[in-house]
């Protein structure tokens, strides 16, 4: 099997991680109960030491255990963050770029890690800068940052050249940023031309629309990829998975040609495969266990991934031992996770989630392989800052199953834009049922609601105009024109001025602090620069 | 407490005179044109297209003293790590070095509550991580159905 796509993008995300990684050692010298801060660094040495050991990196996956460990200790609050931490998280980290710049060039991605995993163990004994602690600072560095540069090996000269490049999402909407501003701009001119009416110029506009046109949609297009081109490569990491636990593991795996968005695809892969290797190490029995239990040797996992509107659904499903919820409270009572009253009125499903609680775990043991429960925080608070969400459902003795519901695209949405007073404003065309122009004489009043019939069923009639604090506007036309949206599984017809029509935008998240009102789904800029708001009618009333 | 020296926006906001940490702004604009937001409140007087992201304006004056927004006036872009959000304040007096903050005095519920020295004079300093925080509380909360930045005037 040709590895070397794998290969290219495990050194991608090991890279970037790393990168944080230092970003966050230097920002937790200035901030050292930053818990924040703690809880990322230890999750991306969590999650490089899996990595590393799926892909068969020993040392990486060894290293980065290390520096887990010490990380832990801090989180744990067995000692506090100091600048001696952050020197030795520095030297690990630079030694742990050198391994994957190995990597990245063909190489094993070794380095001889015996020396600072030794420092890293001293650190540990005594971390408060007592006499090992000092021995630590004064001790020649095993790998000084200027060493680690200078043996890292330059990019090999004439290799082969990538038949692809990995390009970072930000660059991608950097570019639609840029391509919207065009349109702008293209529509100024556009104005332009019409006030001096030189025909020559106006053709010049017409064909500079002409390839406008062509290259948003071209990059929009270039946004959507494959389940599979995340998904190929889980085959192989859970037979290595189960080869180093000892375990016989079948992958089965559905639907990956659904086309997601590559933004939502990229912040998909971290957290599916942790929720592979936590169905590997902690989910499957062992074949004996298996067997005893009246079950086939050989466990399985099953990826299955559908679409249901908009949205995707990828469902990971063990035949495992699967999970108490009794006893995951217990525990997590036992941990100080939760105090008892917390939990009488817990639902089954509520249990569950225990597991994605920070610091929760079941596991007995820390593997190489996975360990702590660390892997399903990171799995729901990834899922929750790529839109979607989680949910989980075991049955002792049967198995798990994780259903992740993400949207098809974060980028480009169908919106129906709709005039309400001096606002413009757009519903995403997936949340609309239907747009109506309702005679007067069909609105029925009743306990002084406004119905309408719609079919055979009888719709409430509300004001967007009064939901969003708009002046009402007064009505001239016979017919009045309502958008139909489902609302906590009802229909509601919200009362507009006019509408504008369908059109495919570009949501941009409303962002810091504007993501905080309730009813806003996100921003779109439209061809002429305005920007408008997308309502969500789930939770705009 | 002292944190060395640090540049600052010293900003015109009616007859106050703010310090605005350099760091947090990525652009100063003059002319703009503003979109209205649903449901926002009255100081938040609409968004404006900066560079393609969608950013809301925050009217310093309206915020602070519950002055009505005023419809001109200076912004300051926020970099995008501290938020997504332009200030309208007055105008940008000058930019400065200054030495400081100085002591907390804790005025404005720390919203200003530390200082720098300029023309010899002390100017508070806005706190925009709390500014940020207390917006989104405000934001959070089911919005009054009157004196919306989408209402026409």
């Amino acid at each position: 099997m040709d590895m070397s796509q794998y290969r290219d993008l495990f050194v991608a995300e090991t890279m970037e991680r790393l990168k944080e990684m230092a970003d966050l050692a230097v920002t937790l010298e200035e901030e050292p109960d930053n818990r924040e801060s703690v809880d990322n660094l230890f999750r991306m040495a969590h999650s490089i030491k899996g990595m590393g050991a799926s892909m068969g990196y020993a040392d990486i996956a060894e290293l980065a255990h290390a520096l887990e460990d010490l990380m832990h200790m801090v989180r744990d609050g067995a000692f506090r963050f100091s600048p001696l931490t952050s020197d030795l998280l520095l030297e690990g980290t630079d030694l742990l770029t050198a391994m994957v710049r190995d990597v990245e060039t063909g190489g094993p991605g070794s380095r001889d890690i015996t020396e600072i995993k030794e420092k890293l163990a001293l650190f540990v004994q005594a971390p408060s800068g007592a006499p090992s602690g000092e021995k630590v600072e004064s001790e020649e560095p095993a790998v000084s940052r200027d060493h680690v540069v200078m043996e890292a090996p330059p990019p090999a000269p004439g290799g082969d050249s990538p038949r692809t490049v990995r390009v970072r999402t930000g660059v991608l909407e950097n570019l639609i940023n840029v391509t919207g501003e065009l349109v702008t701009n293209k529509n100024s001119i556009e104005n332009i031309a019409r006030e001096l009416d030189a025909p020559l110029l106006d053709s010049a506009v017409a064909d500079l629309s002409r390839l406008l046109r062509v290259l948003h949609d071209e990059v929009m297009k270039v946004r959507l990829m494959p389940f599979g081109a995340i998904a190929d490569r889980y085959p192989r990491v859970v037979r290595d998975l189960a080869k180093a636990s000892g375990k016989e593991v079948a992958l089965r795996m559905t639907g990956r040609e659904l086309e997601m968005d590559r933004g939502i695809l990229e912040g998909l892969a971290d957290p599916i495969l942790h929720i592979l290797r936590n169905a590997v190490d902690h989910g499957l029995e062992f074949p004996e266990e298996r067997q005893a239990a009246g079950k086939p040797r050989q466990g399985e996992i099953t990826i299955q991934v559908s679409r249901d509107r908009n949205h995707a659904l990828i469902e990971i499903s063990d035949d495992g031992r699967g999970m108490d919820p009794a006893r995951l409270v217990a525990s997590a009572i036992s941990k100080g996770l939760l105090e008892k009253e917390d939990t009488r009125r817990m639902t089954r499903r509520q249990a569950l989630e225990i597991i994605c609680a920070p610091g929760f775990s079941t596991a007995g043991r820390v593997s190489d392989v996975s360990g702590r429960g660390v892997g399903m925080d990171v799995v729901k608070t990834s899922l929750q800052s790529l839109g979607g969400k989680l949910t989980i459902d075991s049955e002792p003795g049967k198995g798990s199953r994780f259903l992740l519901s993400l949207p098809l695209s974060i980028a480009i949405i169908p919106v129906l834009l709709v005039v309400c007073s001096s606002l413009t404003v757009a519903f995403p065309v997936t949340k609309v049922i239907r747009t109506i122009d309702i005679r007067r004489a069909d609105i029925i009043t009743r306990n002084r609601k406004k119905l309408f019939r719609l079919g055979e069923e009888e719709v409430l009639l509300a004001s967007l105009h009064r939901i969003l604090g708009l002046h009402l506007t007064p009505m001239r036309s016979s017919g009045i024109p309502a958008v139909v949206v489902e609302r906590r599984g009802r229909k509601t017809g919200l009362v507009v001025d006019r509408f504008v029509g369908r059109q495919d935008v570009f949501v941009k998240p409303a962002g810091r602090p504007l993501n905080k009102m309730e009813g806003i789904y996100g921003c779109a800029i439209l061809g002429d620069g305005q920007v408008v708001f997308i309502l969500d009618p789930e939770k705009l009333f | 407490m002292n944190r060395g020296r640090d540049r600052f926006i010293i900003a015109a906001l009616r007859s106050e005179r703010l310090a605005i940490p350099l760091g947090h702004v990525s652009e100063v604009m003059e002319n703009f044109r503003t979109f209205p937001i649903p449901r926002a409140p009255v100081f938040f007087p609409g968004v404006i297209n900066s560079h393609g992201s969608p950013t809301p304006v925050l009217d310093l004056a309206s915020f602070l003293y519950g002055d009505p927004p005023a419809p001109d006036g200076t912004l300051l872009i926020l970099d995008h790590r501290t938020a997504t959000l332009a200030l309208r304040i007055d105008r940008v007096e000058r930019i400065i070095s200054a030495d400081g903050p100085a002591e907390d005095d804790n005025t404005d519920n720390g919203l200003t509550d530390q200082s720098v020295f300029y023309n010899e004079s002390s100017i508070r300093t806005l706190n925009l991580e709390l500014l940020v925080e207390m917006l989104e509380q405000e934001l959070s909360r089911r919005p009054a159905s009157s004196t919306r930045s989408g209402a026409p005037a």
